[in-house]
Formats: C-alpha cells, sequence, structure tokens
C-alpha cells in the first residue's frame, strides 16, 4: 500500500472520529457538505507595546478529495451554524488540508 | 495623598468615558490589561514616563511633562474597513481630549504628539490597534 494511501486512509480514520457535517460555499459553484474536523481554539494578538488582545482562532481540518475543489480564499464554511470565510490553506501535502477562518 | 498623575489618569478616563468614544464600560486605565475581542472596541489609558525640573520660584512644584499613551482597540469582520474604525476612534478620542485641554483642570495643558496604527487578523475578526500619545504639562 503506498504511503498516500496509508494517509487517505489515516485521514478517512480522523474524520470518522472526531468530524462533524459542515457545508463549504465556493466563491464559484454550489454548496456541498462535507465533514471536517473544527477547533477553536483562542490565541494572544500581542503587541510590542500595547496589551494583549484574546481572540478566536477558528481552523477546520478536511481532506481535500472530499471536496469538488480545493477551498481558497473567498470560499465559505458553516460550522456549527456559523458562517466563516476562508483566510488561509494550508495544504499538508498528504492529502489533508488546514483552513483557517474568520467570521463573515 | 493622592499622586497628580492618577488625578490625570482618572480625569482622562471621564472625559472618554463621557464623551462616548466607546461603549460604557469600555475605558480603563489598566497598562497590564487582557481583553477578549468580545469586548471590543476599548480604550486603555497608561502613563508611559515623565520628566521634571525644579520649580524657578524656590520651593514651589516642579514642572512636569508627562507623556500619556491612549491605545484604542477595534475589531472588525472585513479587513478593509480597519482603517476606517481606527481613524473614526482617533476623531472621536481626539475631539474629546481638545475640548478638555486642561483635563478637567489636572494639567496646565495637554497636546496630541503622535499616533501610531497596528492591524492583525489572526484571528476569527480583524483586529486595529491605535496608540495616541499626548503630553502634558502640570506642576506638582
Amino acid at each position: 500500500m503506498s504511503f498516500e494511501s496509508l494517509a487517505g486512509m489515516t485521514l478517512d480514520a480522523c474524520q470518522a472520529a472526531f468530524g462533524e457535517n459542515v457545508t463549504f460555499t465556493p466563491a464559484v459553484g454550489s454548496p456541498v457538505q462535507a465533514s471536517g474536523i473544527f477547533s477553536g481554539i483562542s490565541t494572544e494578538i500581542d503587541s510590542a507595546t500595547g496589551f494583549p488582545v484574546q481572540v478566536k482562532k477558528p481552523v477546520l481540518g478536511i481532506k481535500l478529495a472530499d471536496f469538488p475543489q480545493a477551498p481558497k480564499q473567498g470560499d465559505r464554511f458553516t460550522v456549527r451554524s456559523v458562517t466563516y470565510k476562508v483566510l488561509r490553506v494550508d495544504e499538508d501535502g498528504e492529502g489533508g488540508a488546514q483552513i483557517a477562518l474568520a467570521k463573515v | 495623598m493622592t499622586h497628580q498623575r492618577k488625578n490625570i489618569r482618572d480625569a482622562i478616563v471621564q472625559i472618554l468615558a463621557t464623551a462616548g468614544v466607546v461603549p460604557s464600560g469600555h475605558v480603563f486605565s489598566n497598562r497590564l490589561l487582557v481583553v477578549n475581542e468580545e469586548l471590543l472596541p476599548v480604550v486603555n489609558v497608561y502613563m508611559v514616563e515623565e520628566s521634571s525640573r525644579p520649580s524657578e520660584i524656590g520651593d514651589g512644584p516642579m514642572r512636569r511633562t508627562l507623556t500619556v499613551q491612549l491605545q484604542g482597540v477595534v475589531k472588525s469582520t472585513d479587513e478593509a474597513s480597519v482603517d476606517d474604525a481606527l481613524d473614526e476612534l482617533a476623531e472621536k478620542i481626539e475631539q474629546a481630549l481638545a475640548a478638555a485641554p486642561t483635563l478637567s483642570d489636572t494639567v496646565e495643558l495637554s497636546t496630541l504628539t503622535g499616533t501610531s496604527m497596528e492591524g492583525d487578523a489572526t484571528g476569527d475578526v480583524a483586529v486595529g490597534r491605535l496608540a495616541l500619545t499626548y503630553k502634558a504639562d502640570y506642576f506638582a
């Protein structure tokens, strides 16, 4: 079995265990339902001279093959009834991607 | 006895709160402040430094020049509008303090000497930060 196949099986297992239903709405095209692993951890925006501001840093882990097209800036996701826009897409090179999201 | 710097700080907070530059309860005076984005917009007032020189009339009060920083932080779901929000907040703060140049009679004169701005879009909302620096002359 190729490494790619193993990575794909791992992604499938992770999505099955931790994934939840999300709606992917590309800038061009119709919305589709898919699975994603959502994380909404908080982080601090710090300034050299100012006080820190705590913000949420929502990230969605996906298997790219589950989507008709790779998500990109301008696309949107709806997760837990909240609509987000895609800030950044970090592909892992193994068929998965971490999507940095921001509220619309 | 309360140091005059506290009186000045309290006066600025009161002026900004009364002017409604940000929602009620969103003006702070805490250099160690940490805020959650849900509370934005906020303004935080704190002293940066102070220079002083002896009185020219014997044992009179020292002439002091205080550097005060007013940090305003705003948020927006539209990164392109952060600069507009910062400029709007800056205008409100500047107008409020220009209308009270003696800071409720706590200083001889206060003057805006500089402004800096920055933004950050790493979180789920875009955050803009504004720093207004004021010099305030007083005797104490």
